[in-house]
């Protein structure tokens, strides 16, 4: 309990107010003014009629039916691909190959998938056309979202599901199976069982990721529209912002609902996690009942992920898709030189202001962490709770503040890259607090203590002792931020701006207008500059790590 | 004038530290009061050893921590040399501290962190070579100034923290229970080292232990703690033999607490009935009138194992533990058990579980607490 939240003579409350007062501010204006200027637009007498209209309830129906079925399946395959990576008996490079896959969604701007939905089972799909000579068949609207949003999702839960499973006391396992046990028996009745709140947290992350997805409805869904899509319709092809604020503030109910659901659960059960990380890893069963069957399933979602992702590629280089398969580099040169350079600029764009973004990003996520976690601050729990509830707010609902908000005085923001970057600090901060203060968590107060008796102050022991340890998790942070803040479709697409473009807002653009072989090869280039990121910012991480332990 | 004060603590040498009416109240999450440390008070001499010594909960760490000036006190002093140092900022106490978890910062080597506390204080790049090759040159670690903590042994990391406490040559030094993460083996052997480094030093400790033998071999006082207060404090051998309460009387050692009656009582001796025999004592503990109950202590190697049929009292062996030094004996006398140890184990024929002994007390060792 003592020191739970650091030590009590750390930063005093004054300072802390100094420090703090800058990010209050930010919070402010930034967060909480855009949400109440929709709030406040949203109201009024035709509130109830807006939500009453057929379509209105037709796209929530068809926002919470999407959303139940994608994450009761994306989580089913999350744990059972998470199972397969951590239970059973396979060579460490099938594991380690399975676990890699699982990661490219994560780093993927999910309609990436939409778009290869497209190529394979459009009109003029792969599959449906070419291979199967099936007119004008395709799989938009429900089934093609299902298909993709999994796909998509399901390494979310996976994520999550894996690191309980690692973190499950392996001797449980055995105990099981030292009792009598058959393997299948100790997985549904031993591992599952102490799984299931896990899963209820994949769960309500997957159902709202699925609820607050933009592109894949926008691109795939047809006919069958969902809150998101029936915002973005609303407010850009009708231009009623109140119709769509209704909509958006709509939106925010059941990812509150979900959030809290998510609270409860994780407060209720929460023995799979008791206890520290093992320090041997879990029994690997080798039963060919259970084996067969979950490689056979991992290796094919594994499959599909694969497929997906290089359908893009392949889309992005083929001359006319479904007629004309030959080989290539027309659409690249097409988006990126024609117009004046456009696409070169919206792709420079895109990586000045996500970069410019990511940092600033980290370095407010780590002055409000270090604050949160280390420090007197007055209400800093408040702070904490305010800068990491935009978590739960969906992309579109902010974005729709935004353009609200600062569209017309006294923050006429509109049309700047102020706009643009402020939009993707709300987005990422609440990550980049939550981690330093995880890191920060993890570095032992004893540390911080032995710091200060050796008579450090607060600002030396910050700089000489917290800031080197949380070093890593700083950085990583800075390269998801980048990563979320280059692939986010929803949060951005209402306050771009000719001035300002960025290769998200163009994907959609060039699938609205039917050129796929432009869509895919903006994706191609979205894909190609996160992986470079993060594959660079792997080795540095490596590199350092290796020589910390003077290997 | 803390400044001053602070200045002359910095020059190093051995002060008196003393601890008045010092009290902690923590408040637990549903609004209740919990005194962690009440009202304590004691003297350690300037040099000396003092161990704080209780088990889990009473308060033994908060009293230290509070010393070093990492727990705010609720109420009362922390005087050093005479002057109050209790609003002093920890980082500028001057304090030397070994952590349980040494808490040796991950990312320096040894020598960088033993630098440290040089470094913050930007002490000129030749003085801090200069202190840090001494004082790794005195623990024996000069061969691993270059190693990264996980590089060393439990023992050398152990090492490491006492260095980096000492390099400052610091007014007051504390240890919390830094021999519990060590094997049996180095612990022995790390507890001679720190005693022989702070009497040579002549630093003024106080040292937090709930093991019982750690304290007793090391410390020239112990401070016997429960429930945030002190239940006795005294050199080892005075908690050994006189323990003024039955809770100190227990936790130092292993001992016997038999029911007893005062008979009768004069200025120098007692009559005292125990288990149906009379004893003559000389004992200046509890019990001073006739007719009183008292508890007779007695220690496991003060009560002795006859063949004699005359003496003492007959018992029965119910359990026998050979430990390599000693045996130990479970003894059942009277209806209750008695705890036996004797040297080594010659005898011939060896004792047997379940077979009958007599039990005679030495009646110079008994000594009295109050029932």
């Amino acid at each position: 309990m003592r020191g739970a939240w650091g030590p009590r003579w750390a930063v005093p409350s004054f300072g802390g107010w100094l420090l703090g007062l800058p990010l209050w501010a930010w919070l402010g204006l930034f967060v909480l003014y855009p949400l109440v200027s929709v709030l406040l637009t949203s109201t009024g007498e035709s509130y109830w009629e807006i939500l009453a209209a057929s379509h209105s309830r037709r796209a929530i129906v068809n926002t919470l039916v999407l959303g139940a079925t994608v994450a009761v399946l994306a989580t089913a395959v999350a744990f059972l691909y998470a199972y397969t990576v951590t239970r059973i008996d396979l060579p460490r490079r099938v594991h380690r190959l399975l676990h890699f896959i699982a990661l490219i969604p994560t780093v993927t701007p999910p309609f990436v998938f939409g778009v290869s939905l497209i190529l394979l089972f459009g009109r003029r799909g792969l599959v449906t056309h070419t291979w199967l000579g099936l007119k004008g068949a395709d799989l938009y609207g429900f089934p093609g979202l299902v298909i993709v949003q999994v796909l998509a999702f399901f390494p979310y839960a996976y994520l999550l599901l894996r690191s309980l499973l690692l973190e499950m006391d392996p001797t449980l396992d055995e105990a099981a199976v030292v009792y009598g046990g058959t393997p299948l028996y100790v997985m549904r009745r031993i591992t599952l069982r102490l799984l299931l709140p896990g899963c209820a947290s994949a769960f309500f992350l997957v159902f709202t990721l699925s609820t607050t997805d933009l592109g894949n409805p926008m691109f795939i869904g047809g006919d069958f529209m969902v809150l998101t899509s029936q915002i973005y319709v609303t407010v850009i092809g009708l231009f009623n912002l109140k119709a769509g604020s209704v909509l958006a503030v709509t939106l925010l109910l059941p990812c509150l609902v979900l959030l809290g659901l998510q609270k409860v659960v994780a407060a209720r059960e929460s023995y799979a996690t008791v206890g520290e990380r093992a320090s041997r890893p879990a029994m690997r069963t080798a039963d060919p009942w259970i084996r067969i069957p979950l490689v056979a399933l991992a290796l094919g979602m594994a499959v599909f992920v694969i497929v997906f992702y290089a359908m893009i590629v392949v889309g992005a280089s083929v001359k006319i898709w479904g007629v004309n398969y030959s080989f290539t580099l027309e659409h690249f040169r097409r988006v990126l030189f024609e117009s004046w350079m456009l696409g070169t600029k919206t792709a420079l764009d895109t990586m000045l202001l996500g970069l410019v973004g990511a940092v600033v990003g980290s370095g407010i996520g780590l002055l409000g962490g270090y604050l949160v976690a280390h420090s007197r601050m007055a209400g800093r729990h408040w702070f904490d709770l305010f800068v990491t509830l935009p978590m739960a707010v969906p992309g579109i609902l902010l974005g729709l503040g935004y353009s609200i908000a600062f569209n017309r005085p006294p923050l006429l923001l509109a049309g700047t890259s102020f706009i643009i970057i402020a939009i993707f600090l709300v987005r990422t901060v609440p990550y980049s607090q939550r981690a330093v203060v995880a890191a920060i968590m993890q570095v032992h107060k004893s540390l911080t203590e032995a710091s200060t008796l050796a008579g450090a102050t607060e600002f030396q022991t910050f700089r000489r002792i917290i800031f080197p340890l949380i070093r890593p998790s700083v950085l990583a942070g800075m390269i998801f931020n980048f990563t979320r803040n280059i692939t986010t479709l929803s949060g951005v697409i209402f306050v771009v701006s000719p001035r300002w473009r960025l290769l998200t807002a163009a994907m959609l653009a060039e699938v609205e207008t039917g050129r796929i072989g432009g869509a895919a090869s903006l994706g191609t280039l979205l894909i190609v500059v996160v992986w470079c990121v993060n594959l660079l910012g792997y080795f540095v991480f490596e590199r350092r790590n290796l020589r910390r332990l003077g290997a | 004038m803390a400044n001053s004060h602070e200045q002359s603590l910095r020059r190093g040498g051995s002060f008196e530290l003393t601890l008045e009416g010092l009290t902690k109240i923590f408040r637990a999450a549903d609004g209740h009061e919990v005194a962690a440390v009440d009202r304590l008070s004691l003297r350690v001499a300037a040099g000396s050893f003092l161990t704080l010594c209780g088990p889990s909960g009473c308060g033994k760490t908060t009293t230290l921590r509070m010393i070093a000036g990492l727990e705010t006190p609720t109420a009362g002093e922390i005087l050093l040399a005479g002057e109050s140092i209790t609003r002093i900022p920890p980082n500028r106490r001057h304090i030397g501290l070994v952590f349980q978890s040494y808490a040796l910062f991950p990312h320096l080597t040894v020598f960088d962190n033993v630098a440290y506390p040089l470094q913050v204080k930007k002490e000129a790049g030749a003085v801090i070579r200069r202190d840090v090759g001494e004082v790794l040159e005195l623990l024996e670690l000069a061969g691993f100034i270059q190693r990264y903590p996980n590089q060393l042994s439990g023992g050398q990391q152990q090492r490491v923290a006492l260095a980096r406490a000492l390099v400052t040559r610091p007014s007051l030094l504390l240890f919390d229970e830094p021999l519990s993460n060590l094997d049996a083996r180095l612990r022995i052997h790390v507890r001679l080292e720190i005693r022989r480094l702070q009497k040579a030093l002549g630093i003024t400790t106080v040292y937090v232990t709930h093991d019982q033998v750690e304290a007793m071999s090391m410390s020239d006082e112990i401070a016997i703690m429960r429930d945030g207060r002190i239940d006795q404090i005294g050199p080892p051998k005075t908690l050994y033999f006189h323990p003024a309460t039955k809770y100190t009387a227990e936790f130092i050692g292993r001992t016997n607490l038999l029911p007893g009656k005062v008979l009768e009582a004069d200025g120098v001796f007692r009559r005292v009935a125990c288990l149906g025999q009379e004893f003559r004592l000389a004992d200046p503990g509890a019990g001073t009138s006739a007719g009183e109950d008292v508890v007779v202590m007695l220690r496991p190697e003060s009560v002795a194992l006859s063949d004699d049929r005359s003496a003492g009292l007959p018992g029965t062996i119910r359990q026998l533990t050979f430990a390599g030094t000693t045996t130990e004996y479970v003894v059942g006398v009277d209806g209750m058990e008695l705890l036996v140890t004797e040297l080594g184990d010659h005898r011939e024929p060896p004792l047997q579980e379940g077979g009958q002994v007599r039990v005679v007390f030495n009646p110079d060792r008994m000594h009295l607490l109050n029932a």
